[in-house]
């Protein structure tokens, strides 16, 4: 209704302003082609003078430029003299006050009737922040999900979509989903670094870790755009590890390492992997077994979850968690026998369980420990943490949705 | 809503085109004073309802609303600010919006500060310049509109072509735009002498200083366009003859002869219905320029249209304009009558050779830019005209305008001695000759030629200057008179010393870039280093880096000249988020010698090292400098009162006293 009052009195004012030079008395013109031209001989007159004075021309020259300009003068007030201004030849019909009434009626019916054919008059302003920020509280972010996906049933080929929707399905852990929605985004808009590596990482946490063939080849597709890519250089090495290489592995995790910044939140990470390979061929037959693989994950999980895999995600555990076993702990765990590690281990995950105890609000600490119990085998414990999670999230719908995930991944009740 | 309303006003400030370009015509050839009254308030509403549009766009494009298609498939809410804001006219619709906003404020100035036209007049130029504004309406709104909305928003956007990110480029549009534009309304003067079937005595002033805005926003347009090719490319060059830039060319040399051949018209009523056709010329050429990049025909990173249906709109708008004016040029010019004699050798026949030259020079870049064009549509050969042609054929031309140029101020009007004026050139032609020997000496390789022509460059400057010296008799008065002189002189001569010291400038730069230019292609490993032209660099490796909305190698090189440290030079390589694509950001250091411009190219395989290429252009700033100063003399001139017309007095046109006529 506002737009359309506006539009009203915009077309008003500009009707108003149009019709009134038509609607009122014009002082009778004097002034005619004639005296114009002659004012404007007068000027040059006086500026051959001031010309000549400035030396920009000699007398000489300012002598004939008089003489010509007063020729002009002469021939011009002598032109037209006597032919006075021809008056108004309008027939009355068409006088000037049935012009202003008729471009009253036509403007704005002109104007409503291009508008309404081209324009959306009920279509409000969608400013970006504000559809960010009204969205979640309108709808749960599974129907923002669902929204988005309808969209993106019915017109697959919006690249943008599947760029937007990718993050957010690795963020809830549907890391199948986010690795197809990358490789879309990748198809229709090309490949991107950012692509690459999200494609990767979803197909390395969709396959729990193991460096998959296609994961291998978009990460070496992105060293060659970005050789320095530290994340991608990183799994390269993970995957030389995983395929028994580990004297390359051990070079490019050095090589890594290297040219960290120093406070670069994964490398307590890469020092692990590098204890890890050094253990392996100081001596082959202690080889850790499948066991010991799996408590060091759980370790990992518990000193610091995701930090190698979702950086976004740890940046948000950030504030207010229960710290982990400092990556000291977890080195030194590697160098005890597998009884004691496996104490050890143990007894790191009692000690966050503790804490979490003291501090039951802590929605990343219980998460930690959910998945530390179930990389332990711990099921019951698991599903217990579990829902001491789901309570710390308090109805939080975006907290709940990353434990529905998290609980389909690791295949617990709820 | 404010998007909604400024559809709503775009589509106002249509139909107020459609008034403003029938009714003020009906009343000049009725001769109802009534209705060319209208003109005026009609002109001003549409600067006001276009300024609306725009500036509801450009909110749009701020706030990223992604409702609206244009935004949608142009921006993206990542990238910086400024960028956002120069979206707008970085696309076909946003640009055409910013196209029809500035023919509007150029009628809205007339419309206001016009108060000493006669009234006819007024209403024709204004009506004329309306009937343009409409076609290009008429044009978005069927075609082009950039306030389409989408039913299904996208969370975001497609982004900005990232090679437009880019300060330069930011505003280039807008004044290569005011350039073209701003020929309309000599355009518009010159159709509506046609239709009164009469040219006003004060017609060339009132077009001149018109003229004199749009050539300079052009040149300065065409400079930025320039030098960020320079800096953004990668390749050291700085004019390519590319079809896109010949198109923003053409209208410059055009533009440049209306303005001399307006300055004979106002000072002798002389070349009258030449300088008509010049200025239905240039305005045709700017259009031409419109419709070339914007059709499809020249792909190139303007070329954001490649919608034949567009293209052949714009066609159409060209044929009306262009031939409507040649066809009544053609019926009317007859009548016109002609002014004043003069000799061959005189003022006026030095700008007449100015003339002569640079539309004969137009006239080849036309050929050049179209005939490969016209030879594919025909038989489907494609080739390329490039430098050689234009090398071939321009040069020959510019060399005798150059040599003639400070000759043509220091001629007399009407008559002219052309020994005294070479005796009194003497002292320039003695610099020059210096000029030339201290190049020999100081270059070792390099073309015959190039010698020749700096000294050209320098004699253009010199003889600018020596002017100067010759009006304020520096050299044969006392110094008082010397100021007393050099303080009363109007400002449209510093400005013709200031443009022709420009163009001097131009010459040397471009002249010093193109023979004495040094290049070199290596593959450097960290620790490397090279000698290019008296720096040392030492490459210190590349390392990555994360902007606001790409990522990008760096490299660094430590420049030392005789074992001083210089400057830190960061070459660089980025991709783009979104759309992903790379461009490359020349490290340069720029001094009073030249520019040292290094660029990052591919890393090798096989050893860890990097591609690098190295430049070193000398005096290439000089190219842009000179366009600047050529600018700047724009403005000096525009300042002069003299360009202002007096008007009859109308209140007390009986005892108007003679020269007494207030200007404004």
């Amino acid at each position: 209704m506002i737009l359309w009052i506006s539009f009203a009195v915009v077309s008003a004012a500009v009707i108003a302003a149009l019709a009134r030079p038509m609607l009122v008395e014009q002082p009778v013109d004097t002034s005619s082609a004639q005296d114009a031209d002659l004012a404007v001989y007068r000027d040059q007159l006086a500026e051959i003078e001031a010309d000549r004075q400035r030396g920009l021309i000699d007398s000489a020259e300012a002598e004939s430029a008089r003489a010509e300009l007063g020729r002009r003068l002469i021939e011009r007030s002598g032109r037209d003299i006597d032919t006075p201004i021809p008056a108004s030849s309008l027939p009355s019909w068409l006088g000037p006050a049935n012009i202003a009434y008729a471009t009253a009626a036509a403007i704005p019916v002109l104007a409503i009737a291009i508008y309404l054919a081209v324009g959306s008059p009920t279509m409000p302003g969608m400013p970006q922040s504000a559809r960010l920020n009204e969205a979640p509280a309108k709808a749960g972010i599974d129907e923002l999900i669902a929204k988005v996906e309808e969209r993106l049933r019915r017109s697959p080929e919006d690249g943008q979509g599947w760029d937007v929707v990718a993050p957010v399905y690795m963020r809830l852990g549907r890391f199948d989903d986010a690795a197809n929605a990358f490789a879309q985004a990748s198809r229709l808009l090309g490949d991107s670094p950012k692509r690459l590596k999200g494609f990767a990482e979803a197909l390395v946490l969709a396959n729990n870790g193991i460096v998959v063939e296609p994961a291998r080849l978009a990460y070496r597709q992105v060293l060659n755009s970005e050789p320095a890519d530290f994340e991608a250089r990183f799994w390269l090495a993970m995957a030389d590890e995983q395929e028994g290489k580990l004297e390359s592995a051990e070079k490019a995790y050095r090589a890594v390492l290297a040219e960290a910044p120093e406070d670069a939140p994964w490398k307590p990470v890469v020092e692990s992997r590098l204890t890890e390979i050094a253990s392996q061929r100081g001596d082959p037959t202690a080889k850790p077994d499948k066991v010991d693989t799996a408590s060091d994950q759980a370790a990992a999980e518990a000193s610091l979850p995701q930090t190698a895999t979702d950086s976004s995600a740890a940046s948000a555990n950030s504030a207010g968690s229960a710290p982990g076993p400092t990556a000291e702990d977890v080195v030194a765990a590697r160098d005890m026998p597998p009884e004691a590690q496996q104490a050890f281990i143990n007894s790191m995950v009692e000690r966050l369980a503790g804490r979490l105890a003291d501090n039951p609000d802590d929605f990343e600490g219980w998460l930690r420990l959910v998945r530390a119990y179930s990389v332990l085998g711990r099921k019951d414990d698991a599903s217990r943490a579990l829902t001491s999670a789901r309570k710390s999230a308090a109805g939080d719908s975006q907290k709940n949705a990353r434990i529905d995930a998290l609980a389909s991944k690791l295949g617990l009740g709820t | 809503m404010i998007v909604e309303f400024g559809h709503f006003a775009l589509v106002l400030a249509v139909v107020v085109a459609l008034f403003q370009t029938v009714v003020p015509l009906i009343g000049t050839l009725s001769r109802e004073r009534r209705l060319m009254e209208t003109a005026r308030p009609a002109a001003i509403l549409q600067l006001l309802l276009l300024l609306t549009a725009f500036l509801a766009l450009m909110q749009a494009y701020v706030m990223s609303d992604f409702s609206v298609a244009n935004v949608a498939a142009n921006s993206h809410s990542t990238k910086p600010l400024i960028y956002r804001i120069s979206g707008v006219w970085g696309n076909h619709e946003g640009s055409m919006l910013l196209w029809v906003l500035i023919l509007a404020s150029f009628g809205a100035a007339v419309a206001i500060f016009g108060n000493n036209l006669p009234l006819s007049l007024r209403a024709n130029v204004l009506s004329v310049q309306a009937s343009i504004a409409l076609a290009f309406g008429i044009f978005m709104l069927a075609t082009s509109n950039p306030f389409l909305r989408l039913e299904n928003p996208p969370i975001d956007g497609r982004g900005l072509n990232p090679i437009l990110q880019d300060p330069a480029l930011a505003f280039h549009p807008p004044f290569l735009y005011a350039g073209y534009v701003g020929f309309s309304i000599a355009f518009s003067f010159a159709i509506a002498a046609l239709i009164e079937g009469r040219i006003d005595a004060a017609w060339a002033r009132w077009v001149r200083p018109w003229t004199l805005a749009a050539w300079m926003c052009l040149t300065l347009g065409i400079a930025m366009g320039s030098w960020w090719a320079y800096y953004e490319l990668g390749w050291g060059g700085w004019w390519f003859w590319d079809p896109v830039e010949n198109a923003s060319f053409m209208p410059w040399l055009a533009g440049t002869a209306l303005l001399h051949s307006a300055l004979v018209m106002e000072k002798r009523e002389t070349l009258k219905v030449w300088t008509i056709l010049l200025a239905i010329l240039t305005f045709s050429l700017s259009l031409m320029g419109t419709f070339l990049v914007r059709s499809g025909v020249l792909t190139s990173v303007h070329a954001f249209a490649v919608d034949p249906e567009r293209g052949v709109a714009i066609l159409a708008i060209m044929t009306i304009f262009v031939g409507g004016g040649l066809a009544l040029f053609a019926l009317r010019a007859g009548e016109l009558r002609q002014g004043g004699l003069f000799a061959p050798i005189s003022r006026e026949g030095a700008l007449v050779l100015n003339n002569v030259l640079l539309t004969t020079a137009a006239a080849t870049v036309f050929v050049g830019t179209l005939y490969p064009l016209l030879l594919e549509g025909l038989t489907g050969d494609k080739i390329s005209v490039g430098a050689p042609f234009f090398n071939m054929t321009f040069i020959p031309l510019m060399v005798p305008l150059l040599i003639a140029l400070p000759f043509g101020p220091f001629m007399p009007w009407k008559r002219g001695d052309l020994i005294g004026v070479s005796q009194r050139l003497i002292a320039t032609a003695v610099l020059a000759l210096v000029a030339m020997v201290a190049t020999m000496a100081m270059t070792e390789r390099g073309p015959w030629l190039a010698p020749i022509m700096m000294a050209v460059g320098v004699y253009v400057m010199a003889g600018a200057l020596q002017e100067l010296a010759y009006r304020a008799k520096i050299g044969s008065a006392g110094r008082e008179e010397v100021l007393r002189r050099l303080w009363n002189l109007p400002r449209s001569v510093y400005g013709t010393t200031l443009a022709h010291f420009g163009v001097g400038m131009m010459v040397v730069g471009i002249v010093a870039t193109s023979a004495y230019q040094t290049e070199k292609v290596l593959v450097m490993k960290p620790g490397d280093s090279v000698d290019v032209a008296g720096f040392t660099l030492v490459f210190n490796g590349v390392a990555p880096n994360k902007g606001p909305n790409y990522s990008e190698q760096v490299a660094a090189f430590d420049v030392t000249r005789g074992g001083q440290p210089v400057i830190t030079l960061h070459p660089s390589k980025r991709i783009y988020d979104s759309p992903p694509q790379p461009t490359s950001e020349a490290g340069i250091h720029a001094s009073w010698r030249g520019d040292l411009y290094t660029v990052l190219g591919d890393a090798q395989e096989e050893d860890g090292g990097y591609a690098f290429r190295f430049y070193f252009n000398p005096l290439v700033r000089f190219i842009w400098l000179g366009a600047l100063v050529m600018f700047i003399a724009g403005g000096v001139s525009l300042s002069d009162r003299r360009l202002r017309v007096g008007a009859p007095n109308r209140k007390s046109r009986s005892n108007a006293p003679a020269g007494a006529v207030a200007a404004e």
